[in-house]
């Protein structure tokens, strides 16, 4: 079993940290080539100013957070992919090679040493989590669990306020897109997020630009084809139906 | 030949290979997770929300992020790993393929390989698509409200998660407090100390 995890562990982590180590290399040539990454990482290596020191202490030091938590529920978070994976690698690099250009914006190296050292480091944080007694990690969730669920009660607050707070489009968007989502899926996530988009694209082009229109087109056919999809008319229409005691309904 | 392998590798159509291989470790990384129970990308929000296998709440919490991140991206030539990959492909992605009666694909090693290459790569086609197409003069708007909500979003899960670990038992909530406010008193992110206090009293009382 730990075996059959290690060989799995090295696969994936190969896969994505050499991907994401040629991606980030790309990244100091961007926009000319479409790369991947993140602006803060960019930041961060040009940060290191070349130190092969100043990398790995950064790296590792988020590296060590992921660990923790991967140990203790299973995931890691963003910061492996975006902050270990390409520091280490970076670091590696310039032992070799103080040449930056040479180094870290060179696909091919990135890709070959990224790729080793992150499948290496994903695979001792995720083979030392079954050194880890199934209680805890069972309790753990006990709190983990409500936290989630209140989050996402949290979130889609703040989604709405962030939809009530930016003009008189994206408010109203936002609103009449946040109550179907919730009607059609039961999370107004969705919606709120797309009524931003929506909104804030009127609000820059006008109500009646090519993109504004192309935009309320699709979000017509989206939301009527999900409504459609998961049975809201009909749902809708016995709810209806059920008239109150008031109108001579049965109640 | 390590030249030529350079030369290859800038071009900009080999985004799209690197996509694939990055959406094939991604997407198997939920399979990690669900297989041994560990190793996945996200963090404890989703995890939490993935224990409970909603997909259905999953990808459409997803969508917006992939609309948002997809119209993004190609305007400023850099994708955002964070939310263009590992929420498109990790999270709404897999709620899409597991909704759509493919559930048995989590739980197979080769599957996932192969089922997160091919969404990868349909990803970079569509990117790569977004940017040749788009004409000049349009500008990705909306994504700088919704880092704000991420941003406040991240504020609020530390006392949330102090809140549920009080409510849970004494000692697990007096080890989450502590670990906040040892966090908090070194000037770290006050949310990884309530996490390593909770773990260490899940250790010790039952």
């Amino acid at each position: 079993m730990v075996v059959q995890f290690l060989i799995c562990s090295l696969i994936v982590g190969f896969c994505m940290s050499a991907a994401v180590g040629a991606l980030n290399a790309r990244m100091f040539y961007a926009p000319e080539v479409m790369a991947a990454g993140a602006f803060r990482t960019l930041g961060e290596i040009n940060a290191c100013n070349g130190d092969p020191t100043s990398h790995f202490s950064f790296g590792l030091s988020y590296w060590l957070s992921s660990w923790v938590n991967n140990m203790a529920y299973g995931g890691m978070g963003q910061d492996f992919l975006h902050r270990t994976v390409p520091n280490v690698g970076a670091g590696l690099l310039l032992l070799g090679n103080k040449n930056r250009e040479e180094t870290i914006q060179n696909p091919w190296k990135m890709f070959l040493v990224c790729g080793i050292s992150g499948a290496i480091l994903y695979a001792i944080m995720n083979v030392t989590h079954s050194i880890i007694p199934e209680f805890v990690t069972t309790r753990m969730m006990d709190v983990f669990t409500p936290a989630a669920n209140y989050m996402m009660i949290i979130m889609q607050i703040l989604y709405f306020i962030a939809c009530l707070e930016n003009g008189k489009y994206t408010a109203i968007c936002g609103l009449v897109l946040g109550a179907i989502a919730y009607l059609a899926t039961g999370n107004a996530s969705a919606g709120l997020i797309l009524g931003i988009l929506t909104g804030k694209t009127i609000e820059n082009n006008g109500i009646k630009s090519k993109i504004s229109i192309v935009f309320i087109v699709l979000m017509i056919i989206i939301w009527g084809y999900i409504c459609f999809a998961r049975g809201f008319f009909g749902k809708a229409i016995v709810a209806f139906g059920q008239l109150s005691a008031l109108f001579g309904g049965a109640n | 030949m390590s030249e030529k392998i350079k030369g290859l590798m800038m071009k900009d159509w080999f985004f799209i290979p690197l996509m694939a291989l990055l959406g094939a470790g991604v997407f198997t990384s939920n399979f990690l997770f669900f297989k041994f129970g560990a190793g996945c990308l996200q963090g404890v929000m989703f995890i939490g929300m993935m224990q409970t296998k909603d997909w259905i709440s999953l990808s459409s919490m997803g969508v917006g992020i992939v609309i948002a991140r997809i119209l993004e991206g190609p305007m400023v030539g850099l994708l955002d790993i964070g939310g263009g990959m590992m929420i498109t492909i990790g999270l709404f992605a897999m709620g899409l393929v597991a909704q759509l009666g493919a559930e048995w694909v989590l739980y197979n090693f080769i599957a996932s390989l192969v089922v997160g290459a091919l969404l990868g790569a349909l990803e970079g086609i569509l990117i790569i698509l977004v940017r040749k197409l788009i004409p000049d003069g349009i500008t990705a708007s909306g994504s700088d409200i919704m880092l704000n909500v991420g941003y406040e979003m991240s504020r609020y899960m530390g006392p949330l998660f102090i809140i549920c670990a009080l409510g849970v038992s004494i000692p697990v909530g007096i080890f989450a407090a502590i670990g906040g406010a040892v966090a908090y008193a070194r000037e770290k992110n006050i949310l990884g100390g309530i996490i390593i206090g909770i773990f260490i009293a899940c250790f010790i009382w039952a």
